[in-house]
């Protein structure tokens, strides 16, 4: 097998891959992309729910957001829910009321291809 | 003494290896795609992503796949007064086969080449290896692997050191991420350290064995946006990870003490199915290598990429 072969028959094999993978949906690990309250940020009004967008379709039935202040207590959620027309969008209404301080957002997500990845984030609420 | 019939030789017989491991791989691909299995991939523990770095093989077990792997740089002095320039061009292939689990092969070719001078060409010693990560800890970030890699003697060029015996380095591998630092330090966060500790024993003994350690320093931008502070920075700025990359090497006998290794600073680009990684190479001692180098890698998530293609052979996270 020549060097030009190898070559040739390598780069037919990265095609192929590629091809593949571009007639696959959209899968891979999820992870953050972005979330409302903004990671690290402060806020001067208490999020009435937490939305992450995710680099990848989630799994609502295996994907979930918890909220906990300072003290490490759980505050109450509602159910989290994806966007009906972007399933890289998870949200949960926060039901508990929230004093003053740093809080941490913790989630973990099932992406569609069924890949597990968790992740969390802080925000401050400073009326 | 090595003569050039030798040396086609060997490369035909390597490339009759390459040629049956290339035929093992394909059957292996095809069962992996018959099994509706889940996976788990990447290097991950909790927040933190550690990519695969160029040089120190990172702790992750996955199935992924480097090419090219591209490395230049110039020789030391040679008889003729010339620094050669050496180039090689790799690829590496590991397949997951349980979800803590992954088997490897590697190659690359080589040429070193001077002014006036015949070139001189040749592959390296085919490389597998076998790892398991053993120890995962999301919250403290931490990933552990052991592993075992083989040089096949005999399947490259002997120029290019191959003198028809095999290596075997059994090696530790580790990953730490510094999410768990107090919020006072916040921005120290993104911060990881990954290597490598091995001892390449060689099968034939009047070589000697090699003390092999490798460390890397990264910073991850995307962990900072994610974990720690979004700063709206651009999209392109948040998927760096610059890097540093330290391989070391040590001769522990037959008369081989010296330390040989480089620095190698770069940065990677991470998106979700893929990495791009450059990096300059400087020598740390006056070695094999005269000046600075360069070394550059595509690398493929394939369980992301084509995730219902590979899939390991047994088990579910």
């Amino acid at each position: 097998m020549s060097k030009s072969t190898t070559i040739r028959i390598l780069s037919q094999a990265t095609a192929i891959a590629i091809l593949f993978g571009s007639h696959t949906s959209a899968v891979a690990h999820a992870f953050l992309d972005n979330a409302t309250p903004k990671v690290g940020s402060v806020v001067t009004t208490p999020p009435k729910t937490i939305r992450i967008q995710f680099t990848q379709r989630v799994e609502v039935a295996f994907s979930h957001i918890h909220l906990f202040a300072p003290g490490g207590q759980e505050i109450a959620m509602g159910p989290a829910a994806t966007d009906p027309s972007d399933q890289t969008q998870l949200s949960a209404p926060v039901t508990g009321a929230l004093a003053p301080g740093q809080y941490e957002v913790r989630w973990d997500v099932l992406s569609v291809d069924t890949h597990r990845t968790n992740g969390h984030f802080p925000f401050t609420f400073q009326p | 003494m090595f003569t050039f019939k030798r040396l086609l030789f060997r490369i035909h017989k390597y490339k009759r290896l390459r040629a049956s491991h290339a035929l093992a791989l394909a059957q292996s691909a095809l069962i992996l795609s018959l099994l509706p299995q889940s996976a788990h991939a990447h290097a991950i523990a909790g927040d933190r992503v550690f990519p695969a770095t160029l040089e120190v093989d990172d702790p992750s077990v996955a199935t992924e796949l480097s090419l090219p792997s591209v490395g230049w740089s110039r020789g030391s002095l040679d008889a003729n007064g010339n620094f050669p320039n050496s180039t090689n061009i790799g690829a590496e292939f590991d397949l997951l086969i349980a979800p803590n689990l992954a088997v490897g092969i590697s190659d690359g070719w080589n040429s070193q080449t001077a002014k006036g001078e015949r070139g001189v060409y040749g592959f390296d010693s085919v490389e597998v290896s076998g790892k398991y990560l053993f120890y995962e800890n999301d919250e403290h970030e931490i990933l552990m692997s052991a592993g075992l890699v083989v040089d096949i003697g005999g399947t490259g060029a002997a120029n290019f050191g191959d003198d028809g015996t095999s290596t075997f380095t059994p090696t530790y591998y580790f990953g730490k991420g510094m999410g768990d630092l107090p919020d006072s330090m916040a921005l120290l966060k993104p911060f990881a350290i990954t290597g490598t500790i091995g001892v390449a024993i060689a099968q034939n003994r009047s070589n000697p064995d090699v003390f092999e350690q490798g460390i890397t320093v990264q910073y991850s931008m995307p962990y900072l946006k994610s974990a720690v502070k979004d700063y709206d920075l651009p999209n392109f700025l948040n998927h760096l990870i610059p890097v540093v990359e330290i391989p070391l090497s040590v001769g522990l006998n037959n008369g081989a003490h010296t330390w040989g290794g480089t620095v190698n600073p770069g940065i990677i680009y991470i998106g979700n199915t893929w990495q791009f990684g450059i990096e300059a190479s400087l020598p740390l001692t006056a070695g094999d290598q005269h000046g600075v180098g360069v070394n550059g890698q595509f690398h493929v998530f394939l369980d992301d990429l084509v995730p219902a293609f590979f899939q390991p052979l047994t088990g579910r996270i």
